[in-house]
C-alpha cells in the first residue's frame, strides 16, 4: 500500500490555504467591504466640497475591486481547497479498498484528514522520530481537530490529559533514528481501516472521524484508553455517525438555495386551490404547523413503515392506514414524518403540500356531549376533511372512540380522496376493531416495530440536545448508553423508545437538581435503582461486600441447609456480575425436603437480602392450580370475562422479583409444562396477549415430594441421594425428566436435627429478645429454655413449624401477658422458668 | 490516471472559476424557478381559475324554492367569481415573480463570468487615474 501526501492535491490545498493571502482572505474581504461602504460617504462628502470627488470615486473603486478580490479567494478557499471533491482523477474509493496495492490512500483523505497527517508526521519529524505509528496520528488529530476534541469530550474523556498521555507515550517508545522516514504498518493499517469505514458510510474521502473509529479499532493506546474508560470501539462509532449526522443536518439548514430548503415555504397557489376547514380546525392539531416550526428535528427508526404508509396514502381509493403498536413505540412518529416530508416537499408527489390534520377526539368528547350534534359536527368534520382536498387526517386511539365514529366514519372511508390514519394498540385492534370486520376492511393495517436500541441511542442523542440547551448541562454519550442498557434490561414491558426517553427526561432533571453540571453514568444508574428499587450500575464496596458474604447473611436466618445455601448464592453472583444467561431467568431452583426445613425462608431470606424487601417476593401456591381450567387464573384471560394472572401480573409489574412456586407438585401436569417456557426463554404470553419477561427472577419450586425417602435415608444413616431422590420422582410420574432438567440446581433440604433444632430455638428466642431490648427489656435465653423447647416441639415430620407454635404458646404469651399487665418495667432483666414457663424477674 | 495533484493552483482556480461554480449557479437558479413553478402552481391555478373559492359552495334546495335556488346560484357564481379574481392576481404575482428570478439569474450568472474582468478593469482604473 502506498501512503505519501506530498504527492497528493489534497496535501497541495492544505500548503496553500497556508499562503497568507487566504489565510487572511476573509477577514480583507469584511474590511474591504467595509471600507466599500464608507466610500459612499466620502463621495457624499465631495460633492459638498469638503472632500475630492476623484479621490473619494477612486478609493471606492479600488475598495470594491479589492473587495471582489478577496471575496473570490475566500470562496476558492472554502468551497474549493477546503472541500472533499480534490479527488477528480477518476479514482474511486471502493476500488482503491479492494486494491490499496495499486493507489496512494494518501489521494483520498479529506483536508482535515490531510492535516492531520501532515501534524503527525511534522511532529514525528521534530522529534526525530523516522517510523511513524498510529500512536502520534491519534496524537496529532486530537490536537488539532475539534471534532475528535468534541467526541472525546462528549464521551467523558479528559482531552488535555490524553494529550499528555500520548505524548508521554510517543516520547517513550523512542527508537533508533533511521535514515529514511517511513510509516509503520499500524499506521498504514489504521488508514486503510478508515477508507473501509467511508465505503461503508457511503463517504468519498477519509475523515479525521473515520480515522478515529479505525484508531478506536486498531490503535492500542486508544483501546486501553477505552476500556479504562468503560466504553467500546462501537461507542465511538456511533458517536461519529451522530455527529456526521448533525453536521449534516446543520449544512443542509444553512444551504438556503437548495431545493428542499425553498420547498419549506410550501405552496401558496396549492394552498388557493383547497377547500377550508372551519369545523375540523376547530377540534384539531395541524402537525404540517407544527413541524414548520422544528428546525433539527429528525425523526429516526421505523422507515420501513413510514414509506409503506405513504404508499397506502398516495393511492387513489381505501388510502387508509391503521397504524398498530406498543403505545411508545413512536406510532405518533410515522404521523410527524408524514407531515414533515409533505412539507418539504420530500414525499411522494400525491401527498407534498398536504396538511396532515390529527383530529383531537378528547377536545370534541369533552365539548359536545349530545349524540345527535355530535354525530353531525363529525359529519361536517369529514366531509370538510374530504373537500378540502389537501388534508391526510390522524385520529389517535381510534379504538377509544369506535362506537362514536365507527358509524360515520364507515361512509367515508371508502371514498375516493378521503385519506386517513388511524392509530390503535394491539389490544384496542384485537377488543374493539377486529369486533367490526367490515370496519377493518376499509384500512391496510401496517404494525409498528419497537425502534432497535441503536436507533434510540440516536433519538437520545438529538434529545439530549434539546435537553443541554434547556437546561444548561452536558450529556455525556457514555450516561446516553447506560440509559439504553438499562431501561432495555430493567423495564422490558415498556417499548423504546419511550421507556429510554423518560429516563434520560428524569435523569437531567435528578443532575440538574443536584446542582451537576454533567450527566454521568452514576446519574442514571441512580434513577434506575430508585424507579426499580434494585441496585444497578457498577457495584458499590458495600454490595460486594454483600455479594462476597451471600452465604454467612442467609445462614444468620437458616440453620443448616449449606448445599442449598451455596448453589442459590453462586446463581445471584453469576447474575449481578453480569455472566449469567440474560435469556434465561437469573436462577431457577427446585427444592426438595420435608415440611418446615426452611425452604420458605430460604427464600425469603434471599427475597430480603437480594431484592432488598422480603415484599418482592411473589408467593404462589401451586396446590390451587390442580386443573387445567385454573390456568387463566395464573397467566389472565380475556374471555369470557377478563382477569389477570397470578403470575404474569405482578412479574409484569414488578419484573425484578423472587417467585416461589410452593408445593409445586400438587399443580397440573400441563400447568407445569408452562414453565418449560419460562425456564428455557425467560418469558411467558399472558392470556391478554402480552409478554411476561422472567429474566430478572430468581424462580424457586418448593416440594415436599419425596420426603419420606429422605427420612429413610436418614433414619437408616445413609448420606442424602440426591440422584435417587430425582430417580424417584420422575419414575412416579411427579415429575416429568423435562422439566426437572431445567432447573439451574435441584436442591435437597436435610431434615433438621435435635442440634439443628436448638440453633433454630436460638434465632427465634433472638428475636423475641431484640424485639424486648427495644423496651429497654434484658432477656436473657437460657440453656435450658432452648431444650425444653426443643422437646416439646420435635417431630421431624413437621420440621421447625411447630418450634414456632411452641415459643408462640409458651413464651411469647407469658411476656405478653407481663407486659400489660406491669409486671415487668424498663431495665428489668427477665429469664423464662423452663419448667412452667413462668417469668423470673430480675434473677439472682 | 491524470493526477489532480500534478494541476497547478491557477488551472484548479481556472476551472472551478469558470466551470463548477456556473455550473453551480445555474442549479441555484433551477431551484428557484422550480421553486417559483411550485409555489405558485400557476397551472393549477389555471384549471381551477373558475373554481369556487376555497371550495366553498352552497347546496341547492331539494324541492322546489324558487328563491333559495335563486339565493344559492348567486352566492355560487360569486363564490367563483371571487375565486377567479383572487386566482388571476396570484397568477400575475407568480409570472412577475418568475420574471424577476429569470432575469436576476442571467445577471448573477454573468457577473460571476464577469468577476476577474470587472477585478482587473477595477486596478486599471485606479492606477491609470
Amino acid at each position: 500500500m502506498e501512503f505519501d501526501i506530498k504527492k497528493t492535491s489534497v496535501y497541495r490545498a492544505v500548503k496553500t490555504e497556508r499562503f497568507f493571502i487566504f489565510r487572511f482572505a476573509e477577514f480583507l474581504e469584511k474590511a474591504f467591504l467595509y471600507l466599500f461602504v464608507f466610500s459612499f460617504l466620502l463621495i457624499a462628502l465631495s460633492l459638498l466640497n469638503s472632500f475630492s470627488g476623484m479621490l473619494a470615486l477612486q478609493l471606492s473603486v479600488a475598495s470594491f475591486t479589492l473587495f471582489l478580490l478577496f471575496w473570490e479567494l475566500s470562496l476558492f478557499s472554502r468551497l474549493k481547497l477546503k472541500s472533499a471533491d480534490l479527488q477528480e482523477y477518476g479514482a474511486n474509493l471502493s476500488d482503491a479498498v479492494r486494491q490499496p496495492a495499486d493507489y496512494n490512500l494518501a489521494e483520498f483523505l479529506s483536508f482535515e484528514a490531510c492535516k492531520t497527517a501532515e501534524g503527525a508526521i511534522k511532529f514525528c519529524r521534530k522529534r526525530k522520530i523516522t517510523e511513524i505509528n498510529s500512536t502520534p496520528l491519534f496524537y496529532s488529530a486530537i490536537k488539532n481537530e475539534k471534532d475528535i476534541k468534541l467526541i472525546c469530550y462528549r464521551l467523558g474523556l479528559d482531552v488535555k490529559k490524553l494529550q499528555d498521555d500520548l505524548k508521554n507515550c510517543i516520547e517513550k517508545n523512542r527508537r533508533q533514528p533511521q535514515s529514511s522516514e517511513t510509516f509503520s504498518g499500524d499506521f498504514e493499517n489504521i488508514i486503510l481501516e478508515a477508507a473501509k469505514v467511508c465505503v461503508e458510510r457511503g463517504k468519498k474521502s477519509i475523515g479525521e472521524k473515520e480515522i478515529l473509529v479505525a484508531l478506536a479499532r486498531h490503535d492500542e493506546f486508544f483501546k486501553k484508553v477505552l476500556v479504562s474508560a468503560d466504553l467500546k470501539e462501537k461507542d465511538v462509532e456511533n458517536i461519529t455517525l451522530w455527529l456526521d449526522s448533525v453536521e449534516n443536518t446543520l449544512s443542509q439548514y444553512k444551504k438556503f438555495w437548495t431545493y428542499e430548503s425553498l420547498s419549506k415555504n410550501g405552496s401558496l397557489g396549492k394552498d388557493w386551490a383547497s377547500g377550508f376547514t372551519v369545523a375540523l380546525d376547530q377540534y384539531s392539531i395541524d402537525w404540517r404547523n407544527i413541524v414548520s416550526k422544528w428546525t433539527f428535528k429528525e425523526i429516526i427508526g421505523n422507515q420501513k413503515e413510514i414509506e409503506q404508509s405513504e404508499m397506502v396514502l398516495a393511492r387513489d381509493s381505501l388510502s387508509n392506514v391503521l397504524l398498530v403498536g406498543e403505545p411508545g413505540v413512536g406510532r405518533k412518529s410515522i404521523v410527524q414524518a408524514i407531515a414533515q416530508r409533505c412539507y418539504f416537499g420530500a414525499n411522494l408527489p400525491e401527498l407534498n403540500n398536504k396538511r396532515v390534520v390529527e383530529l383531537d377526539m378528547v377536545a370534541l368528547l369533552s365539548q359536545i356531549q349530545d349524540v345527535e350534534k355530535m354525530e353531525t359536527v363529525l359529519d361536517r368534520i369529514f366531509q370538510e376533511a374530504l373537500a378540502a382536498g389537501n388534508v391526510i387526517l390522524v385520529i389517535d386511539e381510534i379504538h377509544e372512540h369506535i362506537d362514536t365514529i365507527r358509524k360515520i366514519l364507515s361512509k367515508y372511508l371508502p371514498m375516493k380522496n378521503f385519506q386517513f390514519i388511524g392509530i390503535t394498540t394491539y389490544e384496542g385492534l384485537h377488543q374493539k376493531i377486529e369486533q367490526n370486520s367490515s370496519f377493518l376492511q376499509y384500512f391496510r393495517k401496517i404494525e409498528v416495530p419497537e425502534v432497535s436500541e441503536l436507533e434510540t441511542i440516536r433519538i437520545l442523542q438529538n434529545f439530549a440536545l434539546e435537553l443541554e440547551q434547556k437546561h444548561k448541562i452536558l450529556i455525556l454519550y457514555p450516561s446516553i448508553r447506560e440509559i439504553v442498557n438499562l431501561a432495555g434490561r430493567y423495564f422490558p414491558s415498556i417499548p423504546f423508545p419511550k421507556k429510554a426517553l423518560d429516563v434520560l427526561d428524569e435523569v437531567v432533571v435528578y443532575a440538574v437538581s443536584q446542582k451537576e453540571k454533567v450527566v454521568m453514568p452514576h446519574d442514571v444508574a441512580k434513577i434506575i435503582s430508585d424507579k426499580t428499587e434494585i441496585p444497578v450500575g457498577k457495584m458499590e464496596f458495600k454490595e460486594k461486600e454483600v455479594l462476597l458474604n451471600l452465604e454467612n447473611l442467609i445462614h444468620q436466618r437458616i440453620v443448616n441447609q449449606s448445599e442449598a445455601v451455596k448453589e442459590i448464592s453462586d446463581a445471584i453472583r453469576r447474575a449481578r456480575a453480569g455472566i449469567a444467561s440474560k435469556k434465561r431467568p437469573m436462577g431457577a431452583f427446585l427444592f426438595l425436603g420435608p415440611t418446615g426445613v426452611g425452604k420458605t425462608e430460604t427464600s425469603k431470606a434471599l427475597a430480603q437480602i437480594y431484592f432488598g424487601n422480603e415484599s418482592k417476593m411473589i408467593r404462589i401456591d401451586m396446590s390451587e392450580f390442580q386443573r387445567i381450567s385454573d390456568i387463566p387464573r395464573l397467566i389472565g384471560a380475556v374471555s369470557p370475562v377478563e382477569q389477570q394472572g397470578l403470575l404474569t401480573t405482578p412479574v409484569r409489574e414488578n419484573p425484578f422479583s423472587l417467585i416461589l412456586l410452593d408445593e409445586i407438585e400438587k399443580a397440573h401436569k400441563n400447568i407445569l409444562n408452562l414453565f418449560l417456557q419460562v425456564f428455557d426463554e425467560g418469558y411467558i404470553t399472558d392470556g391478554q396477549g402480552r409478554k411476561a419477561l422472567f429474566t430478572n427472577t430468581i424462580i424457586i419450586c418448593t416440594s415436599n415430594a419425596g420426603a419420606e425417602i429422605i427420612f429413610k435415608q436418614v433414619e437408616t444413616g445413609q448420606k442424602l441421594d440426591k440422584q435417587k431422590l430425582i430417580d424417584f420422582l420422575i419414575k412416579n410420574k411427579i415429575f416429568k425428566p423435562e422439566f426437572i432438567n431445567r432447573f439451574d440446581a435441584s436442591v435437597i433440604f436435610n431434615p433438621l436435627t435435635k442440634e439443628n433444632l436448638l440453633n433454630i430455638a436460638n434465632l427465634m428466642l433472638g428475636s423475641l429478645k431484640k424485639n424486648l431490648e427495644e423496651k429497654e427489656i434484658e432477656f436473657e435465653i437460657t440453656e435450658s429454655l432452648k431444650e425444653k423447647i426443643v422437646e416439646l416441639s420435635y417431630k421431624p415430620e413437621f420440621g421447625a413449624r411447630e418450634m414456632r407454635r411452641v415459643i408462640q404458646d409458651k413464651v411469647e404469651n407469658a411476656v405478653a401477658e407481663a407486659l400489660i399487665a406491669d409486671k415487668i418495667q424498663k431495665s428489668d432483666k427477665i429469664e423464662i422458668d423452663p419448667e412452667t414457663f413462668e417469668i423470673i424477674i430480675n434473677p439472682e | 490516471m491524470e493526477q489532480a495533484g500534478e494541476r497547478n493552483i491557477i488551472t484548479l482556480w481556472f476551472l472551478w472559476h469558470f466551470y463548477e461554480m456556473p455550473k453551480f449557479l445555474f442549479s441555484v437558479w433551477k431551484n428557484y424557478l422550480k421553486f417559483g413553478s411550485n409555489y405558485f402552481s400557476i397551472p393549477l391555478l389555471f384549471k381551477t381559475l373558475f373554481s369556487p373559492w376555497r371550495r366553498y359552495k352552497w347546496m341547492y334546495p331539494k324541492g322546489f324554492d324558487i328563491i333559495e335556488f335563486f339565493n344559492t346560484l348567486i352566492s355560487n357564481f360569486f363564490s367563483r367569481v371571487l375565486g377567479a379574481i383572487c386566482r388571476v392576481i396570484l397568477i400575475v404575482i407568480g409570472i412577475i415573480f418568475q420574471i424577476f428570478i429569470f432575469i436576476s439569474g442571467i445577471l448573477v450568472i454573468l457577473f460571476w463570468l464577469f468577476i476577474p474582468l470587472i477585478i482587473i478593469s477595477g486596478f486599471l482604473i485606479v492606477f491609470s487615474t
